[in-house]
């Protein structure tokens, strides 16, 4: 379900402080941890690697804003081991040999492996399924319409039910279009004031809340894309107690901002689901630390800097994330005690293993070597000139971080550091 | 003032000073303090009272003056906003008065040139110059700003004369209240320091009913702000019997008259329409004088 770039496993040792606090040395032979020995320096943190359920990697289409080589080079310094690709490209992934072409590019590319998820719908226009049965065996991760809502009920309650065929989970992007048209940032007093058409909270949570419903009739998984908002987090959670099966989403920008940053107009401030107010973005800091939502997601979603390099309006929605989701949630969430670096390592890398399946990275003698080091005292600003990703739209730029990425082991291979 | 893009970036005490500026300027023959200057007109919107009104400005003070309509620009051939600025800005102008139809668009240009620009509106966001000239009129038609209390009526939503008054009045201890259909008023706007209400009756101890054009776009499908222009004139359109004898009423033009403005009310007495056109040329006048001269520069030539 992973490709890779093929090569050797390297043979190392890497050393650092677990986060229960012992210093240990691991030996990684033919790509395998084979020992793990008390000792060895302390002076970073070592831990599982982490896993991004959510990029966009422009690939194929839009290879000038990012590629399957330039955005797991940025996952490998972002100290990810596994990214899931979004299928909102041109052409959509919406058939088995799309996708067969990508798993072929990731096999010589990838610089960590990489799932790619097919869409749900036929040129994700909404109205008919794609080949599920057929995509999953050509690897699909998991099916996704992202970037667009499922707007009918009657094509999601089919895909969950198909679910059972291809084993794999579906993952929603809750939009109610109706709700959100022409809508460029969160519904509120900055969008009143800055006479910016609002994207109301509940256009997200009624949508979050039909497809709990629509999950919990057919008794199939589901996972919620990008949650942004207050009520969605107090469905998902509602759903949870019920024995719904669904898993959520939050991205580090999300988590550390509100739409009170968009009052600078910088497009860098422009995401779908928008940037919400501070009592929503308190209530996905309490979800990611109490479990309801287990997932950090970047939505890495690069754009060229001339899209980018105009009016906030006429900008399209998104920004990287790949090279700043550990320092900035470090920063932001760790270092002002809102949540445990145990937790934030855990949402970063288990978390989001398990909601999609996909093997979990530990540090345990005999598992396959996915590892990262991180120096939580490193102090860097985020520039331009510093990104792997083909793309500088971060909404960090010029930013001081505390916290760096010094290693990465995936699959086996040294990939960063 | 580097450029005047946004009311919020505005002190009290510039606000007086570009009201204070434009009285100097009436009924006295100006001083060419922009001789040898150009000041650059760009509308990518349709305008007639602002572009003709800056323009007249520019001209009174002895500027030279272009104007640039987005039809025939190089913006159809797609060139970029960023693009057009630098262009427009190797002719050095003095000044760069926009329209956009995009929100901060005339800030993204500010950000791409070494002129004053003026933000003529931009989107539904602002239109500083408006609301100044509106201020120079209540002041001028009831002695005071101070205490005043301003009903703005209409399509709230859409508005950057709104959203620029509400934040003028607070500047000058006025007081302003929102009144139009649930969906026109917009939600979290009373955080600008507003009141809102939905129904008509709040004009009543109003000094000023400050009337906003109502577009027919928003009654399309798929809109329906308001179920029919019919119905929003019956509940919202300001007519004589609507009104106190006393108050006043504005308009930033143009009016749909028989829609959100009786034609009784808009060539009545209470009718301060025509001083916001007049102000408008003297307060653009002002706002020009200041970003360009200066204040220190002014005081020299005077």
């Amino acid at each position: 379900m992973l490709a890779c770039r093929n090569g050797y496993h390297d043979s190392l040792t890497v050393e650092g402080r677990l986060a229960g606090g012992r210093c240990v040395t691991v030996t990684v032979e033919d790509g395998t941890i084979v020992r793990i020995e008390p000792g060895g320096s302390g002076r970073y943190v070592l831990a599982p690697a982490f896993v991004d359920p959510h990029v966009h990697l422009r690939a194929p289409g839009r290879e000038d804003e990012e590629t399957i080589g330039s955005g797991t080079a940025a996952a490998a310094a972002g100290g990810y081991c596994a990214i899931l690709a979004m299928p909102n490209t041109d052409p959509v992934v919406d058939s088995a040999p799309v996708l067969r072409g990508l798993v072929e590019t990731a096999r010589r590319e990838a610089v960590v492996p990489v799932g790619f998820m097919a869409a749900i719908s036929r040129s994700l226009g909404g109205d008919e399924l794609t080949e599920m049965g057929e995509l999953a065996d050509a690897g699909a991760a998991a099916f996704t319409d992202d970037g667009r809502p499922v707007v009918s009920a009657g094509l999601l309650r089919r895909a969950l039910q198909y679910g059972a065929v291809t084993g794999r989970p579906l993952a929603l992007h809750c939009e109610e279009p109706t709700l959100s048209r022409d809508a460029h940032v969160h519904e509120g007093a900055v969008s009143a004031e800055l006479g910016l058409t609002g994207y109301p909270s509940v256009a997200e949570s009624s949508m979050v809340e039909r497809d709990l419903a629509l999950a919990a009739y057919e008794g199939r998984p589901l996972h919620l894309m990008h949650l942004s908002a207050r009520e969605s987090v107090d469905a998902l959670r509602r759903a949870r107690e019920a024995g719904v099966e669904a898993t959520g989403e939050v991205t580090p920008h999300h988590l550390v901002l509100t739409d009170d940053a968009v009052r600078s107009l910088d497009p860098n401030t422009k995401m779908n689901p928008p940037l919400r107010a501070a009592d929503d973005r308190a209530a996905l800091v309490d979800a990611l630390r109490d479990g309801t939502i287990g997932c950090v997601a970047t939505d890495h979603a690069p754009h060229s800097r001339e899209e980018k390099d105009v009016p906030f309006e006429a900008a399209p929605f998104g920004v990287t994330g790949l090279e700043t989701a550990f320092a900035a949630l470090h920063t932001h969430l760790v270092e002002p005690g809102l949540i445990s670096l145990e937790t934030l390592l855990e949402r970063m890398s288990g978390g989001p293993a398990r909601a999609f399946g996909l093997p979990v990275p530990e540090v345990k003698v005999g598992a396959r070597a996915n590892l990262v080091v991180v120096d939580l005292e490193a102090e860097w600003t985020v520039t331009e000139a510093g990104f792997h990703s083909r793309s500088a739209n971060s909404w960090l730029l010029g930013e001081r971080l505390r916290g760096a990425v010094v290693q990465t082991v995936a699959d086996g291979r040294l990939v960063y550091g | 003032m580097r450029h005047l893009l946004s009311i919020a970036d505005l002190t009290r005490d510039d606000v007086e000073r570009v009201l204070d500026g434009a009285r100097g300027l009436d009924g006295t023959e100006p001083q060419p303090v922009l001789r040898g200057r150009l000041v650059l007109n760009v509308f990518y919107e349709s305008s007639t009272r602002t572009s003709s009104s800056f323009d007249l400005a520019a001209r009174r003070l002895g500027a030279t003056t272009m104007t640039l309509k987005e039809s025939g620009s190089s913006a159809d051939k797609g060139e970029s906003l960023k693009d057009t600025v630098q262009t427009l800005s190797a002719y050095g102008p003095s000044v760069l008065v926009m329209r956009h139809p995009q929100a901060g668009a005339p800030a993204f240009a500010a950000r791409h040139t070494d002129a004053h620009v003026v933000n003529a509106g931009d989107g539904k966001h602002q239109h500083p110059t408006q609301a100044l000239l509106d201020l120079y009129t209540m002041r001028s038609a009831l002695g005071r700003l101070e205490g005043l209390h301003v009903a703005i009526v209409g399509d709230v939503l859409h508005s950057r004369v709104a959203r620029s008054l509400v934040q003028a009045l607070g500047l000058v201890g006025a007081q302003a209240t929102l009144i139009g259909p649930p969906a026109l008023l917009p939600r979290g706007i009373e955080a600008l320091g507003c009141e809102t209400s939905t129904e008509i009756a709040a004009i009543g101890d109003a000094d000023v009913v400050y009337v906003l054009r109502m577009q027919r776009e928003r009654m399309l499908a798929g809109a329906s702000y308001v179920p029919s222009l019919r119905e929003y004139t019956a509940r919202w359109g300001i007519t004589p019997e609507r009104l106190r004898p006393g108050q006043k009423v504005m308009h930033p033009g143009p009016i749909n008259r028989g829609v959100e403005l009786d034609a009784r009310v808009a060539d009545g007495s209470a009718s301060l329409v025509l001083e916001q056109v007049r102000a408008g040329l003297l307060v653009r006048m002002s706002v020009l004088q200041e970003l360009a001269v200066g204040a220190a520069r002014l005081q020299e030539v005077a």
